[in-house]
């Protein structure tokens, strides 16, 4: 009886050893910050270099908005220098270039979807922030998914868009597979634009299987009209492409444009519906980081979400009452499971397609 | 008894050198040491695997890749059939248009001269923006005419084909060509055409069997030219070209550092830029071989002899006809499809509909874009501070080879020459990737004096060439006199030659400058959030898919910027400079 009180206590002590060695290893150094100091370390840095799309966050008129927004939440006085950037891919690219190079990042804050941020984890490029810890309205789930390297901003499900006026609704695609069925492709044969990124395709992979995936890329190859970025979407308002085979924000831009009065089109290729969950992370090498942390929690704030929202209509389905959050309610609709995209690109083979397909995506 | 030449022959030996010397031969050889260890960067990246700072071997894998690769192939194809189709619109349009202002009794010739010229105004990348909305086959206002008048099911034309961006290049070269070759018909022996005229030879057999053959030499430079810097052309395969999957040399190096997925391939890049490095400097040899053939054909005539231009009469109205064309479809068309788009919410073809939604709503936003202003306020800087800085080095470099006895002065010649064929795109690759590679010892990296640094690396050699030639025609007497008077190298080289030759100083000033406001090719490469310039933030909006934006940006860059880089252009053309400044 003694010996097994005893047995119980060494177990117990061992238990509270692993889980001190577990949490030191798990968040080494990490000091324990509030947001206060933060705010107070962000003032002695007097701006922030943010590089991305065009249209990031409202492009350069919304920019100016959330500026002023920020700096009032925190009472700061800072200046947001946006820079119209090169895509999400380059721009992790040039993120890790630079750090690896040892000089500083042309940006302090990193906007991209889960693909680049493996990529970024994989090089240990990005900061680990304590983000819940420090930012009440911050929930871990924000967090989670790339391990407290970024925060989820908004989560978009991706699809195709159509000029509405050029693909009648009759002829006009349901879902990924019907760009590539031959009763209704001639529409758009030799028009139809393709995202040159395959990382839309290595995701839908885990749904379709590797095999699937690289036949449709091969037939969608042979549709092709051209290449568009993602944000490239008034081309399609346009016509110069009347239909776009994938899309990184389809909802988003069909909200967007249809205000406008454009003609555009989104339909969600596939079910569960391949989504974006675009995060923002801060370089290792950013030269502002007090003041890109209080960025990114400004972003995922609720002001920072109707800021968004307004602009872009994008935002986060964590940040409660937000647009995403209602509609994924409202319509039920289902989408990837974001750790089995992280884990696939981290653990899986994901990079590896990616290198395959994006020779498929050349040629 | 001893001349001022003789003490000076026996004062100045190779080995003299006095302290302004010193300073001439410093700024000279560190502009030299640039230009020669910017291009062997790019040999060392090209033997390079991984980012600058990381470890690599050094091997030839990056040689067998882009060799063995289909895409390489496809790439160097595609060049030429680009350069080709520029080749083949510019230099004929060029041959026509300086044919009338040279051998023909053209109505004022200096103007048609001026507006070939007027082009500098109007930067390349806006032009082929322009091109898009006027002859893309589903948006282009031109195509969309056409289709309705005609009764089409296709667009007739397609701007987003090979031979589209190399029609939009060729129209972009013809007024270099048109000067190159005007040159060369100012200097024909014009006895032979009027030989030919008596013995009742027509017009056009006199054109095509005595004028042509006497002006193959400049027509061959012309061509060689031309194919350099169509293989070096950014801006129109960048903005009609990537779009619709036509890749030329300079969009697929951006891309290789600039890449979908991965990390930037700067190995691969510097292969290619190897690759072009050697292929340009080949391309030179002919060049230089034509050049030395064309003084044959020229004849050294006295002020009383004046050639007989040909009599147009009413076929004048054909000349400025072709000229009044070229101009619409070169500047007019492309600024009015521009404007067009900037005010409407989303790209639309002309119609009531559109008319309707159509606001200067775009532009109210720009006045309050401070990131705009900085960009505006950065090419300015680079406007000012680029051609001095160019000036200063090139001064020093032509007094070294044109003035001194200096040993190795044909040597720096020929170093500052260099960046001439090579395309810039790789100089400011190099660049990029010294930077990045010092960026934590030398923190320039992103920063405006990257930009000034690759920009006047580049134009040393227009400089050079240019303060050659002056400084080669002010008689050495002036100096030597000064010499002997125990005035120091510096002095007379800002006293007695920079006076002299002004007129040279000045053209290349304005020449710089405006290269510095029209940039892109480079700018794209280096540009980080603190360096922005008018260009890349254009490039930047239109590469991101807001095109009303950037067309607004564009024309109101047009409308402020053309006044001040007209004015530019009217003082260059007091310095009688004009038959060269185009380009």
């Amino acid at each position: 009886m003694k010996m097994r009180a005893v047995k119980k206590n060494i177990v117990g002590i061992r238990q509270v050893l692993l889980l001190f060695l577990f949490s030191a290893v798990a968040s080494p150094s990490q000091p324990a910050e509030t947001l206060e100091p933060l705010i107070a370390a962000a003032k002695t840095e007097r701006e922030l270099l943010f590089v991305a799309g065009p249209t990031t966050f409202g492009g350069k008129k919304g920019l100016s908005e959330l500026e002023a927004a920020f700096n009032k939440k925190f009472g700061l006085n800072s200046r947001i220098l946006f820079t119209a950037g090169p895509e999400m891919n380059s721009m992790a690219a040039r993120v890790i270039t630079e750090f690896k190079a040892g000089g500083k990042s042309t940006t302090d804050v990193y906007l991209g979807s889960l693909g680049q941020f493996a990529h970024l984890q994989k090089e240990n490029a990005l900061q680990e922030v304590n983000w819940s810890g420090i930012v009440p309205w911050i929930t871990k789930q924000m967090e989670e998914i790339p391990s407290r390297r970024g925060v989820l901003v908004y989560t978009s499900p991706r699809g195709i868009i159509y000029n509405a006026s050029l693909v009648p609704q009759d002829k006009a695609p349901k879902k990924y597979e019907d760009l590539i069925d031959p009763r209704l492709s001639p529409t758009w044969a030799g028009k139809l634009a393709i995202p040159p990124y395959p990382n839309w395709l290595v995701e839908l992979s885990l749904m379709w299987g590797e095999e699937r995936v690289k036949d449709f890329t091969r037939k969608l190859l042979a549709l092709g009209g051209g290449r568009l970025r993602y944000g490239e979407e008034e081309r399609v308002i346009s016509g110069e492409f009347p239909i776009m085979a994938n899309i990184g924000d389809a909802l988003a831009a069909m909200w967007k444009w249809q205000t406008k009065g454009a003609p555009l089109v989104a339909v969600l290729g596939a079910s569960p519906g391949d989504t974006s969950y675009f995060h923002l992370g801060i370089p290792k090498n950013s030269g502002h980081p007090n003041l890109a942390k209080l960025f990114v929690a400004f972003m995922v704030s609720r002001e920072g979400q109707a800021m968004l929202d307004k602009h872009d209509f994008r935002s986060s389905p964590l940040v409660e009452g937000s647009r995403m959050a209602k509609y994924l309610r409202d319509t039920g609709t289902m989408l990837q499971d974001p750790k089995e995209l992280f884990n696939f690109y981290l653990k899986g083979g994901g990079f590896k397609l990616n290198e395959e397909l994006a020779k498929l995506l050349k040629q | 008894m001893q001349t001022a030449a003789d003490t000076l022959a026996l004062k100045s030996r190779p080995w003299d050198i006095d302290a302004s010397k010193l300073l001439l031969l410093g700024i000279a050889g560190i502009a030299a040491l640039a230009i020669v260890g910017l291009l062997t960067m790019i040999v060392w990246m090209s033997l390079r695997t991984g980012v600058p700072g990381q470890l690599s071997s050094y091997n030839l894998n990056n040689y067998t890749l882009l060799l063995t690769d289909p895409y390489s192939y496809r790439v160097m194809m595609t060049t030429l059939g680009f350069a080709g189709v520029t080749i083949a619109v510019s230099v004929p349009l060029g041959f026509v248009f300086a044919w009338f202002i040279e051998r023909t009794d053209l109505p004022h010739k200096a103007l048609a001269m001026s507006l070939l010229g007027s082009g500098i105004l109007f930067p390349t990348f806006l032009k082929a923006m322009g091109w898009v909305f006027l002859l893309h086959p589903r948006i282009g206002i031109i195509n969309t005419f056409l289709m309705r008048l005609f009764d089409l099911k296709n667009a007739p034309l397609n701007i987003a084909t090979l031979p589209g961006i190399g029609f939009v290049e060729g129209l972009t070269l013809t007024p270099l060509a048109c000067v190159m070759i005007a040159a060369a018909l100012r200097g024909m022996n014009p006895a032979l055409v009027e030989a030919a005229s008596i013995h009742g030879v027509s017009k056009f057999k006199t054109l095509l069997r005595v004028e042509l053959p006497l002006i193959w030499p400049a027509l061959i430079s012309a061509v060689i030219w031309m194919l350099t810097v169509a293989i070096a052309a950014f801006d129109v395969p960048g903005v009609i070209g990537m779009a619709n999957n036509i890749f030329t040399f300079s969009t697929a190096v951006y891309f290789m550092i600039n890449p979908n997925e991965g990390l930037p391939r700067y190995g691969l890049s510097g292969a290619y830029g190897t690759i072009m490095v050697g292929v340009s400097l080949i391309l030179m040899i002919p060049y230089f071989m034509a050049l030395k053939q064309s003084h044959r054909y020229q004849i050294i005539s006295g002020k009383s002899y004046q050639s007989r231009p040909m009599e147009l009469g009413r076929w004048w109205i054909l000349g400025w006809g072709l000229l009044g064309l070229y101009l619409l479809l070169a500047f007019v068309l492309p600024l009015l499809a521009m404007f067009w788009v900037s005010l409407l919410p989303y790209v639309q073809l002309p119609s009531r509909q559109a008319l309707a939604a159509a606001s200067f709503e775009r532009y109210s936003a720009i006045a309050f874009d401070a990131a705009l202003l900085r960009a505006a306020w950065n090419t300015l800087l680079l406007m000012a501070i680029v051609p001095t800085l160019i000036i200063v080095i090139s001064a020093a470099i032509s007094w070294i080879v044109t003035r001194s006895r200096m040993r190795g002065r044909v040597f720096l010649d020929a170093v500052a020459f260099l960046p001439h064929p090579v395309p810039h795109l790789l100089f400011a690759l190099a660049t990029a990737y010294l930077a990045l590679l010092v960026s934590d010892i030398v923190p320039v990296y992103g920063t405006i004096f990257v930009l000034m640094a690759v920009y006047v690396v580049c134009w040393i050699s227009f400089g050079t060439r240019v303060l050659n030639n002056s400084m080669i025609q002010v008689h050495r007497e002036l100096e030597e006199a000064a010499q002997v008077g125990g005035v120091s190298t510096f002095r007379i080289l800002w006293k007695v030659i920079l006076p002299l030759i002004r007129p040279g100083v000045v053209y290349v000033w304005i020449w710089t400058s405006l290269s510095a406001y029209r940039e892109l090719t480079m700018a794209v490469v280096l540009a980080s959030p603190k360096s922005q310039v008018l260009s890349t933030y254009i490039w930047g909006q239109w590469h991101g898919g807001g095109l009303g934006d950037a067309a607004a940006i564009a024309v109101t860059m047009m409308a402020i910027m053309s006044p001040l880089v007209a004015s530019f252009w009217i003082f260059a053309r007091r310095q009688q400079h004009v038959a060269t400044s185009v380009s």
